[in-house]
């Protein structure tokens, strides 16, 4: 996507940046959907509308329009706002394995995961803008003065840091900027890790509420967050290949990784789930175990049992080891079914927390729960809010080039990588065309080594030679005039593009893959190179 | 990382007499431009005097300089002498004449132009003597409670006088008995107003409720329109406590 | 900027040397470098202007400090115009609180009190401070009600659920306030440091700092903080902030008792300064052994309790 003398390039479309022309062009795109696409766009746009008219009733402080009291004062909005900000730093925990620390089998798909991202921060910054009351006071009071002894404070501080880094990486995901991208993973990666701990800490630090207090919030925040990143990533991987967005198929080894993953995960959520509910259920501490009879045999126990044990943890646990369900779209069901096992446990974990007051808050007796029951507006703002992501990415989907294979490992210890080892990073023909001219201009020697071009996944190629593989790119990127997509030989492995790799440089013994037609998708295109 | 830096430099310093001019005035006048900006935001945010300041002590400010509603009422008996001193010796002595007036303040800063009508409440209502004085679990034993149920109903000021504590007899009551439920109903266990411990226990008929509540005899004058005295009324001293006919006090 | 680029200049001697055309793969097609001198051109911009915004914002922050040397924008601690009330000096003050539940006989005054001097909102969902009944059921069983916070007293019987007829062994009232601990959570959570401790102990939210976000309400353990709604007549007159008991601190800060130590007509909430050499309030309430409610929150709460309430667990 470009905007170039105005004129706005989406893929193949190029679009003259004028009202009218911008209508033609979106009649036309409607047009040239399937019904499918058009019902997926117009369920999607209601859900945007119900959204916005929700998050205008909420707007103005103090209107009495959530189904918080005193007594109860974090709701809907809060476990939103906690949801879509683990979904972030899941996906970037989930990918650094791959691009961070190199484990090409968890390599996923570095674009559709980086814009991923920035659309759960986005939204989770939406969703807690409607919830606090008054946020533009939020960006100059927390600015402006630090409050070290808040978590919110620092939950604040990364994931703001967070939104820049996630920015800057998409950023430089289609522009011509490899260097920066590798740092700006890396960073991301690190925030993965640091922001859910701290979101965490914000529920972990109230003594005030037992169900909530300890050193173990802050861990169940980050497996939480891990769970929730796979298994949307998970379901992008079932629907490139369902819908076929991109030009080849899932991989047997991605979707390994994918399900191993995932399993991992929901392994480690359930023991720390367990973990959770024994301890609350053999404890001392005065609500705590009230608190956990009521998650498990109170009022919040057929949404605990059948929604996060069964339908969250057991079933997809269930599709992923059985031998006979390993197929994408079951890989798929099953981190569905994970995703919504998430976001039901934060917020039975938030609600569990301030069901049993320790006290009478502010004058107010529940006998024997609080009581809250969300209102139409929060539930209409998480609905607007899904649609606005899901939205958001099925247009990233549609109009961006989405085209994989240039995943950027930074390998943060130069001494243990050797020398045959296969180097993961794969510039696109835009960034191999930056590599030349920072070759020529700066003279700089960290040219990416891309890949020898084989199969889309297979990435066993042996490392090349960094200038003689700059120059081969840099060759590479020249417009060819055959019509072949250059993209086919600037961009090595894992390139979303090839229709025909067989005919790259080096191919190896690699097998081929299962060749799809490539779908109505946008490709690669020169003109994103330059 | 000496290289890198060489080269960034070499990358972004001025190559032409132009482009130095450019850049140092850019530079140095942004950051004129800037340290103002910064310092006279500073000094807007956290300037102490300012009313919107940040500053902490002008937020403390504001809320050590609300306006009041209640008055102290250590102030009360300076003008009003004869409550105090009636006041002075009896259950309610230690309450302040808030709690039944309401805030005062205002009637206190009037000064010699106070009058009634600062007063919130200038004659308190029945709720504000039934708030304390209802019977209610948690409440200590050795306070006086009522159930209003049971109690006369009327205005307790009728009979009640809170600056003295001091509770007359109910006023007689205008009590015609024309199309009126039989008398323990009202007067019963289980009525608004039932009768005191000193009645004979036991269910009574109309009867013999009647041998004493009429008019000239008992304790409580009762106005019966047409209704004669009872037989055994001779036998009753005028005392009004009923010795004969079989009825023990 | 139109200058004639020249790259082979800005290679430095020492580094890997840029590939020679001759190096080149056999099947190479290369790229004339003036075909993408723009390119070069536009990162060097990129590169410049945001390098020169980082010094210009470095050379306006030291500016500032400097400039901020030179004019007194800022009160000075030496300050004699203290930016509080005249004739006050909190830090010479150590307020106490004391609360005899034996005493209370839950008329609710108090609350009515706080409501009417504070423009606490009317609601009886939202309120500074509260009295609560605490019942033991010849049962055991422990109830607590509040029924519309005490403001209109109490009724008879308990109106917990689950006590409809039990019968009550014991009871007492406990009215509740805002600790102002020692050690609070509230202040500490606070992600804008909109709430602070005055200098004379009493915790304060600054309500055009305040986001609303709910933090210290979740964090406080004895429920003393809310969130006020939109009514019109809200303490600070904001809507949408955190709000609390502060012990009235515009009378204290004037010589006054608290409205609800005002109004209370049995002497169940006492108020006063332990500096204070005519005032033994710390020393009565200590010498019949008041103590703080739930000091195992470890929040070090400061409001001093006598009465049965010590007796229950």
């Amino acid at each position: 996507m470009q905007l170039i003398d105005s004129t706005l390039y989406l893929g193949k479309v190029a679009v003259p940046a004028t009202p009218r022309a911008m209508r033609k062009a979106v009649v036309r795109e409607i047009g040239m959907m399937s019904t499918a696409t058009r019902v997926w766009y117009a369920l999607l746009s209601v859900g945007l509308v119900i959204g916005a008219i929700t998050a205008l009733l909420a707007l103005p402080p103090g209107w009495e329009v959530m189904g918080t009291s005193p007594s109860f004062e974090w709701g809907m909005l809060i476990v939103g706002y906690v949801f879509f900000a683990i979904m972030t730093s899941g996906l970037c925990l989930a990918s650094s394995l791959g691009t961070v620390f190199g484990i090409e089998r968890f390599l996923p798909f570095e674009k559709r995961h980086a814009i991923l991202a920035l659309l759960s921060l986005t939204t989770a910054f939406g969703i807690i803008a409607l919830e606090l009351h008054y946020p533009i006071r939020m960006v100059f009071g927390a600015v402006l003065v630090i409050a070290p002894l808040s978590p919110m404070w620092w939950m604040g501080v990364f994931y703001g840091a967070y939104l820049v880094v996630l920015i800057v990486e998409v950023w430089t995901l289609f522009t011509p900027h490899p260097t920066i991208h590798k740092y700006a993973c890396t960073v991301a990666a690190c925030i993965g890790l640091c922001a859910p701990t701290t979101l965490g800490a914000v529920f972990g630090v109230l003594a005030a509420k037992p169900f909530w207090f300890g050193i173990f919030t802050p861990i169940l925040m980050v497996s939480s967050a891990f769970v929730a990143g796979v298994a949307l990533l998970g379901i992008a991987f079932w629907a490139v290949n369902r819908f076929k967005l991109a030009a080849w198929a899932i991989s047997e080894a991605t979707l390994g990784s994918v399900r191993i993953l995932l399993a991992g995960g929901l392994i480690v959520a359930t023991a720390l789930i367990a973990r959770q509910v024994l301890d609350g259920l053999t404890s001392d501490v005065p609500g705590f175990r009230p608190a956990t009879v009521a998650l498990v045999a109170g009022p919040l126990a057929p949404a605990f049992w059948g929604g996060r044990v069964l339908a969250g943890i057991l079933i997809p646990l269930g599709i992923l080891v059985a031998p006979r369900l390993r197929t994408p779209s079951f890989t798929g069901l099953a981190a569905f079914l994970a995703l919504a096992g998430v976001f039901v446990d934060r917020s039975l974990f938030v609600v569990a927390g301030e069901i049993v007051p320790r006290t009478t808050m502010a004058g107010t007796v529940g006998y024997p729960y609080a009581a809250y029951t969300p209102s139409l507006v929060e539930i209409g703002i998480l609905v607007g809010a899904a649609s606005f992501m899901a939205m958001a990415y099925s247009l990233a989907e549609r109009y961006l080039p989405m085209g994989e294979g240039d995943v950027h490992a930074f390998w943060p210890w130069p001494w243990l990588k050797r020398h045959d080892d296969h180097d993961l990073c794969t510039p696109e023909p835009a960034m191999a065309l930056a590599t030349v001219i920072g070759a020529a201009a700066d003279g700089a020697a960290v040219a990416e080594e891309p890949n020898a071009p084989e199969g889309p996944n297979s990435l066993e190629a042996p490392a090349a030679e960094p200038f003689d593989a700059g120059m081969a790119a840099a060759a590479a990127a020249a417009p060819a005039p055959d019509g072949a997509a250059p993209a086919d030989v600037a961009m090595p492995a894992g390139s979303g593009d090839l229709g025909t790799p067989t005919d790259a440089v080096g191919a190896s013994d690699a097998p081929a893959p299962e060749a799809l037609e490539p779908g109505p998708w946008p490709s690669e295109r020169p003109e994103e190179a330059g | 990382m000496r290289t890198k830096i060489r080269r960034l430099w070499a990358s972004v310093r001025p190559r032409t007499r132009r482009g130095r001019l450019v850049a140092a005035v850019a530079i140095l006048g942004g950051a004129a431009v800037l340290a103002v900006a910064i310092l006279a935001g500073a000094a807007m945010a956290w300037n102490p005097y300012l009313d919107f300041a940040l500053h902490r002590d002008s937020n403390a400010k504001q809320w050590a300089t609300l306006p009041m509603s209640f008055a102290d009422s250590a102030v009360c008996i300076r003008c009003h002498i004869t409550e105090a001193s009636r006041l002075a010796s009896n259950a309610h002595a230690d309450i302040g004449c808030q709690s039944c007036h309401g805030a005062l303040l205002a009637h206190v800063d009037a000064g010699e132009n106070a009058s009634k009508a600062d007063v919130m409440i200038k004659v308190p209502t029945d709720e504000v003597c039934i708030r304390c004085h209802a019977a209610a679990v948690g409440r200590p034993a050795d306070f006086q409670t009522i159930v209003p149920a049971n109690h006369y109903v009327g205005q307790c000021l009728q009979c009640h006088d809170p600056h003295t504590t001091l509770a007359q007899h109910p006023p007689v009551v205008s009590h015609p008995l024309a199309n009126l439920p039989p008398c323990l109903t009202c007067h019963g266990p289980d009525g608004f107003k039932a009768r005191n411990e000193r009645h004979p226990s036991g269910l009574l008929t109309d009867q013999e409720c009647l041998q004493c509540h009429v008019a000239g005899r008992g304790p409580q004058q009762i106005t019966l329109p047409g209704v004669s005295v009872p037989p055994s009324a001779s036998s009753v001293p005028a005392s009004g406590k009923p010795t004969s006919s079989g009825v023990t006090p | 900027m139109t200058e004639p680029l020249e790259p082979n200049t800005q290679v430095p001697a020492e580094g890997p040397s840029v590939p020679a055309v001759e190096d080149a793969p056999a099947d190479a097609v290369l790229v004339p470098l003036e075909d993408i001198a723009s390119q070069i051109e536009q990162a060097s911009l990129t590169r410049r202007a945001f390098l020169g915004f980082g010094v210009a914002l470095a050379g306006g922050a030291v500016g500032a400090a400097f400039l901020g040397q030179l004019f007194p924008v800022f009160a000075s601690a030496e300050d004699t115009v203290s930016p509080l009330i005249p004739d006050y000096d909190p830090a010479s003050k150590a307020w106490t609180f004391v609360v005899d539940t034996g005493k209370c006989i839950g008329c609710g005054l108090c609350v009515v009190a706080c409501k009417e001097e504070n423009h606490v909102p009317e609601s009886s969902e939202f309120t500074r401070t509260w009295v609560e009944r605490h019942t033991t059921m010849t049962d055991g069983t422990m109830y607590v009600d509040a029924p519309d916070a005490g403001i209109n007293g109490f009724p008879a019987a308990c109106t917990a659920p689950g006590s409809e007829g039990k019968t009550a062994k014991s009871s007492f009232f406990q009215p509740r306030l805002c600790m102002q601990c020692a050690d609070s959570p509230c202040t500490g959570v606070c992600p804008v440091s909109a709430t602070y401790k005055t200098a004379d102990g009493i915790i304060l939210v600054d309500a055009r700092r305040c986001i609303g976000c709910g933090f210290c309400v979740v964090s406080c353990p004895y429920g003393a903080r809310y969130i006020t709604p939109s009514d019109e007549d809200t303490p600070a007159s904001m809507p949408g902030v955190a709000d609390k008991c502060t012990w009235c601190y515009h009378r204290i800060s004037n010589g006054q008792k608290p409205a609800c130590v005002e109004i209370c007509p049995v002497g169940a909430r006492r108020f006063g300064d332990a500096n204070d050499p005519n005032d033994d309030i710390l020393t009565v309430a200590l010498a019949a052994g008041a103590e703080p409610l739930h000091p195992e929150y470890g929040t070090a709460p400061r409001v001093l309790y006598l009465g049965p309430t010590l007796q229950e667990a």
